[in-house]
């Protein structure tokens, strides 16, 4: 809402601008920016003026009036005016403007004196410049006639202005031309302050003063011009409908005044009708329509013209004032005659009936519609305007009334018409004035301190709201009456609501801070929560960065992970309106939002390295009517080199399957787990994994094996793909079966004090076995008395037979009472060899 | 007899001497000391001397061999020293050179200054209460008192799932009901962390994703000067205890009254700089306290129970945090900008 100063001056005291805009900004009207219009704005406040303009001194930028042209002796192009501005003096000017002629007389014009600092009429872009005597073609000038451009009301450069009405000579421009217009943020809940009146009323309400309410003095005369009758079709969804007719009016251009200020509110001035209806919508907050009554007359031949609200019929059509054909729906409500739509109520008029320069005779509409039903229609044709916007925030039916009285009577002034005797309207519903009940005690309870009756009392009347002392509740706390003004609609909650305008006009800045009385216990917790916290810590701890993805994804990043699921987007969660294609459904994979983020990164940003995670949610379809389910996951992705290049020129190496399956040991362990106790599936058969690379990761817990996830290495045909060059390594975790493989309590076993000794075994086996396996057998041979097991070497080769591969362990032999002999430790060794020969059918190197 | 213990000495000791390192001091050594050096043999042959004079002899010998043991040890040590010398002179480094860094693991920088946020809140007494990012719109807007066509309902742009009903949450606040239904009628203190979504493009100052951390208390006795002293307690613990705030009236519909909060500007104290676009104040919160309707839903009763609500974004507290001005490097995760936090 653009607020014209000048204008709100005429209804209400104003404080100086610094206050005003400090005081609507807590109050929530928040100040957007500022417009000047040859006036100063205060330095605190620059920051809020989009574009600086020039200030007009009232010394030295005044009307003046034009006494004569002369000829300029030297230059055709240049002419003479001779002018007075107010000082008895008759001023020689110099001017090449082309609106103004030599013999010509009587012009008002506006003249700059010499120090006048204005926009630089020679420049196309707007430089602030001193007005210096000179000389032009001989003749010295020190002062100038303005044109629009310098004097920064627009942008018009060609010719000075001629001020259409006469102004006493000397009257310094800033005092009739000057303004600030104050552009402020409306509220959804403040719809009442989309109008000069409502901002008045809450100029008053913060800094006190009587608000001047436009009263119309209308004189009728005469009866209408034709035959018109009203009615409403669903009092549900309009409560009134009011009019006037005026005849004999004269369309034409509206007064200076006028046009100004729909110009500083950011309309345009059209024509002395349209102007009004547009003015007194601004200046009350309720939108009006003006049909061409003779129009209307043709269209019904002469006959009644039988005006009716009502639901638009499937299949309408109505040709709007922008000339476009409009089809309309039910639940679009209309203005309709008996031929059919001639307005699409609230929204638009119609081209058919709409008022032009041949009028005369003029039906002015003043209405109210449901707010819900004028914002679908102007949403649905995409045709918002200053009286949908209005309309769709809440005008209440009572406001119907004055706003048409206003505008019948400025038409008539204006247009040199008459006002017909009477109004024709339908007016079904009315309200009782609402009451609330609003207890001191309550306004305690929300905002945390008293405020005195007396306090509560002016703030609510000067907002119109009407205040009785109805009585004292049993704790000594007031209890008040408020009757609302018709137009808070806002109000619908009631007490809550009256407080909200209390504390708002108070200040929360008056109100101290506290904190909340008392402890609570606990009583949601959030283990989940702290789990995530704990994955975080641990995962980043082993070297990997936290990666944050877009959850919204497209079925092609996830296919690369997971090729099984539908290209079309039916396995996911998809939406209806996506900002592209890239993200058009709710991921399913965490692990390939990750991987997109790798392959940039070694890709575009030249990352050497890349050991990513992320702990994030998929996004699973529901079954039928259930919630989506979203699990969180840990994804990770190893890729590049192993470590970032150094200076010591060793070889690069490149991260492998090996260094992922030791990060998820590592961390399992550290969560607490058993890494011996995960259990790999490598018959997993994920398509997008390489085949031979790849598993199932489970969990041996309380007997059972628990799925916990995979891991494995991208399958080369999509490494290649993405344009990654080596082996690119992913693994997914479900964190809800992570978290319910977690031991309660950590056993923690003793560390032997006597010293371990050493033995190796190099195991022949086939090349089908797996290394596991012989590990287990391993540890179920040497039992309690193997304190580590390593595996330090495979070999294939000479001395091993094709087929067959070599696995070296070192074993670390201990006991916790005592240091072991020699005999004990041979004794342990060979039992060791001799399981691994029964049960693997392995050879022992070397025996 | 003595005498050529007596050469024996003078002949090691001078032999000594001419020893210039290391490995000639081994060969005097085993000369010397060896199983049949020269010490050896004389302490050998003292089997040859008289009996009487065999005592003297003895420590005579003795004496020698730990002389020139000293003299040995002593030798050994200079050259030691010398070798040790010579290896630093010739081991000095360039340590301008660039360190072998080792390469940690981070965090993201949402997940650090959301962790900031809970901590803080955590000590205020709220908890985390997490919720559902694909939500009911009747949960993200109809419980939050705003029905179907309500204008407030323009102030989230919404991504629409292709199931009707069902969208991506616009804020963290759907997550007030959830947490209010399970605590009703106890008191509540939770804040609700999480992703949100925004139907809009994305630009350096726009995101459609976002995290926000929403806050709610709800009891007998929850006033709107608590969320006015819990908010400034917050935001002076993350921003420093100079920072005042300011409350501005605004408009939210399942808040009555709703606020928004500024601090002042972290950067000029209220001056006016840049990043306050010189108004001195940064607005950091959307605030209120709990709407009547809304408590209803959640499950209370609005006649004795009263709650506060805020929200803020935790992206913009980041950018504040650290000066960057385009908020898609989150989601970028470009490793040149991660390795920076």
């Amino acid at each position: 809402m653009k607020i014209s100063l000048s204008w709100l001056r005429e209804m209400i005291p104003l404080p100086p601008l610094t206050d005003l805009v400090a005081r609507l900004n807590l109050a929530g009207l928040e100040v957007a920016s500022l417009r000047p219009i040859g006036t100063e704005i205060p330095k605190e406040l620059a920051p809020l003026v989009g574009e600086p303009g020039p200030v007009w001194a009232s010394d030295k930028v005044v009307f003046a009036k034009i006494l004569r042209i002369d000829r300029h002796p030297d230059a055709d192009r240049l002419k003479l005016p001779i002018v007075d501005h107010g000082t008895g003096e008759e001023k020689p000017l110099v001017t090449g403007a082309p609106n103004i002629a030599v013999g010509e007389s009587g012009q008002t014009v506006i003249l700059a004196r010499t120090g006048s600092v204005l926009f630089d009429g020679h420049s196309d872009v707007k430089t602030l410049k001193e007005l210096k005597p000179t000389k032009i073609r001989g003749i010295p000038s020190d002062s100038m006639l303005c044109s629009a451009f310098e004097l920064g009301l627009s942008e018009e450069h060609e010719g000075i202005i001629l001020y259409p009405e006469e102004i006493k000579p000397g009257t310094p421009a800033v005092d009739v031309l000057g303004d600030t217009v104050v552009e402020v943020d409306i509220l959804p809940n403040m719809g009442r302050c989309l109008s000069m009146l409502g901002v008045a009323r809450e100029v008053a309400a913060l800094f006190g003063g009587e608000v001047c309410t436009p009263e119309a003095r209308l004189a009728e005369s005469g009866d209408w011009p034709a035959k018109v009758t009203v009615s409403i079709e669903d009092p549900g969804v309009s409560e009134r409908y009011s009019s006037r007719a005026i005849g004999g009016v004269k369309v034409g251009p509206s007064p200076a005044w006028l046009q100004r200020r729909l110009s500083a509110s950011g309309m345009r001035p059209i024509n002395n009708l349209v102007d009004v209806t547009n003015l007194v919508m601004l200046e009350q907050g309720q939108p009006l329509h003006a049909f061409d009554l003779e129009k209307l007359a043709v269209r019904n031949n002469g006959g009644a013209i039988n005006i009716r609200v009502r639901d638009a019929k499937a299949g309408e059509i109505l040709k709007t004032l922008d000339g476009q054909d409009r089809k309309l729906e039910p639940g679009m409500l209309v203005i309709a005659d008996d031929q059919g739509p001639i307005a699409l109520a609230g929204v638009m008029g119609g081209a058919d009936t709409e008022v032009g320069p041949e009028t005369t005779n003029v039906l002015l509409e003043s209405a109210h519609f449901d707010p819900i039903r004028i914002r679908k229609a102007a949403q649905a044709l995409h045709l918002p305007s200053e009286a949908s916007l209005r309309f769709s925030r809440g005008v209440s039916a009572t406001q119907a009334g004055p706003a048409l009285e206003r505008a019948a009577d400025l038409i008539a002034r204006l247009g040199g018409g008459r006002v017909a005797s009477g109004i024709i309207e339908s007016w079904p519903v009315r309200h009782e004035p609402r009451k609330v009940v609003l207890c001191g005690k309550k306004i305690r309870s929300v905002l945390g301190v008293s405020v005195p009756v007396e306090r509560v009392e002016t703030i609510l009347n000067a907002l119109r709201f009407g205040v009785k002392r109805v009585g004292v509740d049993p704790e000594g706390s007031y209890e008040l009456e408020v009757t609302l003004p018709p137009e808070r609609l806002d109000i619908q909650e009631g007490d809550v609501d009256l407080i909200e305008e209390i504390s708002r006009l108070e200040g929360y800045d008056r109100l101290p801070s506290t904190l909340l009385e008392g402890t609570i216990a606990n009583r949601l917790g959030n283990p989940e929560n702290d789990f995530h916290n704990r994955v975080r810590d641990l995962v980043a701890g082993l070297g990997l960065q936290e990666v944050i993805t877009y959850s919204l994804s497209s079925p092609g990043v996830d296919r690369v992970i997971e090729p099984e699921l539908d290209a079309t987007g039916a396995d996911h969660i998809a939406l209806a309106n996506p900002i592209s294609p890239e993200r058009s459904v709710m991921r399913r994979s965490v692990a390939a939002s990750v991987l997109e983020i790798a392959t940039a990164n070694l890709r575009q940003n030249g990352a050497p390295v890349q050991k990513l995670f992320e702990l994030g949610r998929a996004y699973l379809p529901p079954g039928e009517n259930g919630r989506p389910s979203e699990p969180h996951r840990l994804a990770i992705i190893l890729s590049g080199r192993r470590e970032a290049p150094f200076w010591d020129a060793k070889a690069p190496e490149t991260i492998d399957l090996f260094d992922l399956k030791g990060t998820i040991e590592e961390f399992v362990e550290l969560l607490g787990l058993d890494a011996s106790q995960l259990r790999l599936d490598g018959k997993a058969a994920r398509p997008g994994l390489h085949p031979g690379r790849q598993a199932n990761i489970a969990y041996r817990f309380q007997g059972k094996e628990r799925p916990l996830g995979f891991f494995g290495e991208l399958h080369p045909r999509s490494a290649q793909t993405l344009g990654l060059s080596g082996p690119v390594v992913v693994a997914e975790i479900d964190l809800t079966s992570l978290m319910g493989v977690l031991p309660t309590r950590r056993v923690i076993k003793g560390v032997s004090r006597f010293p371990m000794a050493l033995r190796d075994v190099a195991v022949v086996v086939d090349e089908a076995v797996a290394a596991d396996a012989i590990a287990r057998e391993i540890r179920a041979a040497a039992g309690e008395l193997l304190g580590e097991l390593r595996l330090f070497d495979i070999y294939r080769g000479p001395g091993v037979p094709e087929g067959r591969k070599s696995l070296a362990w070192s074993l670390g032999y201990q006991a916790m009472d005592k240091t072991l002999a020699d005999k004990d430790i041979d004794k342990a060794h060979q039992k060791v060899e001799e399981r691994l020969v029964r049960q693997m059918g392995a050879a022992i190197r070397g025996r | 007899m003595s005498n050529s213990l007596d050469t024996l000495l003078s002949q090691g000791t001078e032999e000594l001497r001419l020893v210039a390192d290391e490995a000639s001091l081994r060969s005097w050594q085993n000369r010397w000391f060896g199983k049949t050096g020269e010490i050896s043999n004389a302490l050998k042959r003292i089997a040859e001397i008289p009996a009487a004079e065999r005592r003297e002899y003895g420590q005579k010998a003795n004496a020698i061999k730990e002389e020139l043991q000293a003299a040995h040890d002593a030798a050994l040590l200079t050259f030691r020293e010398k070798a040790l010398e010579e290896d630093l002179k010739k081991g000095s480094v360039d340590i301008t050179l660039p360190g072998r860094r080792p390469a940690p693991g981070r965090l993201h920088p949402s997940t650090q200054t959301l962790r900031k946020i809970l901590g803080i809140f955590g000590e205020l007494g709220f908890e985390p209460f997490t919720s559902h990012e694909v939500e009911e719109d009747e949960v993200n807007f109809g419980l939050l008192n705003m029905p179907p066509h309500h204008p407030a309902r323009d102030m989230w742009d919404t991504f629409h799932t292709t199931r009707p009903g069902w969208i991506l949450r616009t804020h963290t606040s759907p997550g007030q009901i959830h947490a209010m239904r399970k605590a009703a009628p106890g008191p509540l203190r939770v804040v609700l962390p999480g992703m949100c979504y925004r139907y809009e493009q994305i630009t350096s100052r726009s995101e459609i994703m976002f995290h926000q951390v929403e806050g709610l208390a709800v009891g007998e006795k929850v006033h709107l000067t608590d969320l006015k002293g819990t908010l400034l307690a917050f935001i002076q613990r993350l921003f420093g205890d100079k920072r005042k705030i300011r409350l501005r009236s605004s408009y939210f519909p399942f808040t009555e009254p709703s606020m928004e909060v500024d601090m002042d500007c972290i950067l000029c104290a209220g001056k006016g700089c840049s990043l306050c676009k010189k108004t001195g104040w940064l607005e950091i919160l959307g605030a209120g306290m709990v709407h009547p309707t809304v408590l209803k839903n959640g499950g209370y009763n609005p006649e004795t129970h009263s709650g506060f609500a805020f929200g803020l974004g935790v992206e913009r507290i980041v950018m504040l945090l650290s000066g960057m001005d385009d908020i898609r490097q989150f989601w970028a995760n470009d490793w040149r900008f991660l390795k920076q936090f």
